[in-house]
């Protein structure tokens, strides 16, 4: 039998709770658990407006969000150490931060905070899009009420209205927001064999599935069911070099320089793609989406001139489709 | 590669480089085999590029004391790998161009010219240098944890809201040098010789903690933390 390395050894501390291995791991460690409970709580992004740190090195006061994620996340280093073996000469410390760091744990942290460990989305709110605004306050009641998943009966019945004219007005709300690529806030997909979501972790659990209550289908026109098959008709055609970018770009939310690398290590995977650089990355994005624009005008020709959906509007419906297995609430 | 699945750590010793080459195969063979497999590559992979490029700010002692409460701990955070490797030149660069720290620095200077034209019968140190900045930080980090207050006798300081005062038993030259709790930042550094003095921030409160020094002719003559919050 051969000797434990001390990484072994220390992740097996960890793994009972041995207070001293807390107390070491803590001290070493503290500044990193800091970084990812700031990043969970800030939707788990990184860059932009949010910077976690004062640029001032003053001491912050931290939220009680971020100092419970914080207790959580070293809940987390005694689950996981439990599952390093030390086998392929990955360093622990390494090997912890990766797996805290990454998008499966922020998906198991959503799950944490959500009260019935379900992952919710979308949230629901009052809030009315512009482009429903500007066509009237009934269709802001409509929206209301559809994005509440109430029947058009039910709305045609609360709010007075003729049940032909309720349809009409339903079917124009899902119209503009499909062309704004905010059909998100109306329409939830399935789950399909290619949601990464529905990945499994180490001991086999299925993480992220994305929960619709039985109460909470939403009665979508047989229009729009039609054009949402269309688009996932089109998306599964899709060679997988340039389905895997879309998803690292959108459902993923990762920056080029990361998809490039990323795809650059395993191009000969790929018959679909070349690389030479960084910008071959937004290339194959824009192909993909004139690509799909292509198809969708010749395949669906009834559906394209039906909706006079424009190359701008088609960028936020591709972008909505893949952003939607993703969970930003 | 005893197995053909994917486990979290096979794939950290693959972005490690701590594969040979027929397991660096074998694991891209897996990679790419399935979408699920490239997602769960994909968002290591940028959660571990992520934390090696990321700079780690200093963790508020409030995290750190929850912990040890929640665990029955009974630790200070140690001085961090930098500090304890030596003193970093870029953090002294950053320090010198933040803009609070050039508030800070016209605001001493200008207590102090204040002062040299109010009292011109002020004793002068012998040696007019003063101490300069990495010594005092590397002392600070020698006295690192189980501090207790160490003050000579007569020499007291008093955070009230966001003021500092500081009394002292006679007129003398000393320095008030104003740390983060983690001991890391310099916040505030000014000379003072009044019996009575007084600093005043504009959001010393906001901090958890602070950690005080007073330094005459260069030796530390008084430390304290003071937490803020509490």
């Amino acid at each position: 039998m051969s000797e434990k390395s001390s990484d072994q050894i220390f992740a097996q501390e960890l793994c009972n709770k041995d207070i001293s291995a807390i107390a070491d791991f803590q001290q070493k460690n503290t500044d990193e658990l800091y970084f990812i409970a700031s990043k969970f709580n800030n939707r788990g992004e990184t860059g932009g407006s949010w910077t976690y740190h004062t640029k001032t090195g003053r001491p912050i006061k931290v939220s009680d969000s971020i100092s419970d994620t914080y207790l959580w996340l070293i809940d987390q280093v005694f689950i996981k150490s439990c599952n390093y073996e030390g086998r392929n000469n990955a360093t622990f410390r390494t090997y912890i931060f990766t797996c805290l760091n990454s998008k499966n744990t922020f998906i198991d942290w959503k799950r944490w905070k959500s009260p019935d460990s379900l992952i919710k989305y979308p949230k629901k709110s009052g809030y009315i899009p512009r482009v429903i605004n500007i066509l009237g306050d009934i269709y802001g009641k409509v929206f209301i009420m559809l994005s509440q998943y109430k029947s058009v009966g039910q709305i045609c019945s609360k709010l007075d209205l003729d049940e032909l004219e309720c349809l009409v007005m339903q079917n124009k709300i899902e119209v503009e927001l499909i062309k704004d690529g905010k059909f998100h806030l109306l329409y939830r997909p399935p789950i399909t064999q290619t949601d990464p979501n529905s990945d499994e972790d180490g001991d086999d659990n299925i993480r992220g599935l994305w929960v619709v209550d039985d109460d909470m289908k939403i009665d979508l026109s047989l229009e729009l069911k039609e054009f949402f098959i269309a688009i996932h008709t089109l998306i599964d055609k899709l060679a997988k070099g340039q389905k895997r970018i879309l998803n690292l770009y959108w459902t993923e939310g990762m920056r080029i320089d990361d998809i490039y690398d990323i795809m650059i290590d395993n191009i000969s995977y790929y018959d679909d793609i070349t690389l030479t650089e960084k910008e071959d990355i937004n290339r194959i994005i824009n192909k993909s989406i004139y690509d799909l624009f292509s198809d969708f005008n010749s395949d669906f020709s009834h559906l394209a001139s039906a909706y006079s959906i424009d190359r701008k509007s088609w960028r936020n419906i591709i972008r909505c489709t893949f952003e939607l297995y993703n969970y930003k609430n | 590669m005893n197995n053909n699945k994917l486990t979290d750590e096979l794939l950290v010793a693959f972005l490690e480089g701590k594969l040979s080459d027929s397991e660096k195969k074998e694991v891209q063979d897996l990679i790419n085999q399935s979408d699920a497999n490239f997602i769960k590559y994909s968002r290591l992979y940028a959660s571990y590029k992520q934390m090696e490029q990321t700079e780690f700010e200093v963790a508020p002692d409030q995290l750190i004391e929850a912990a040890n409460k929640k665990y029955g701990l009974n630790i200070n955070k140690g001085p961090t790998i930098e500090m304890a490797q030596g003193f970093d030149f870029s953090n002294l660069i950053k320090w010198i161009t933040n803009p609070r720290t050039l508030a800070f620095a016209s605001l001493a200077a200008s207590i102090a010219i204040l002062i040299s034209i109010q009292d011109p019968m002020i004793e002068k140190p012998e040696d007019g240098r003063r101490p300069v900045l990495v010594r005092s930080l590397k002392k600070t980090n020698k006295a690192e944890s189980g501090l207790a207050v160490k003050s000579i006798e007569g020499l007291n300081v008093d955070i009230r809201n966001d003021t500092i005062f500081v009394n002292q038993p006679f007129k003398f030259n000393r320095t008030l040098i104003v740390l983060s709790g983690s001991k890391k930042d310099i916040l505030f550094r000014s000379d003072f010789i009044n019996i009575d003095e007084s600093f005043q921030f504009s959001d010393l409160s906001k901090s958890d903690s602070v950690y005080i020094i007073i330094e005459t002719l260069g030796e530390e003559v008084y430390r304290n933390t003071f937490y803020l919050n509490n």
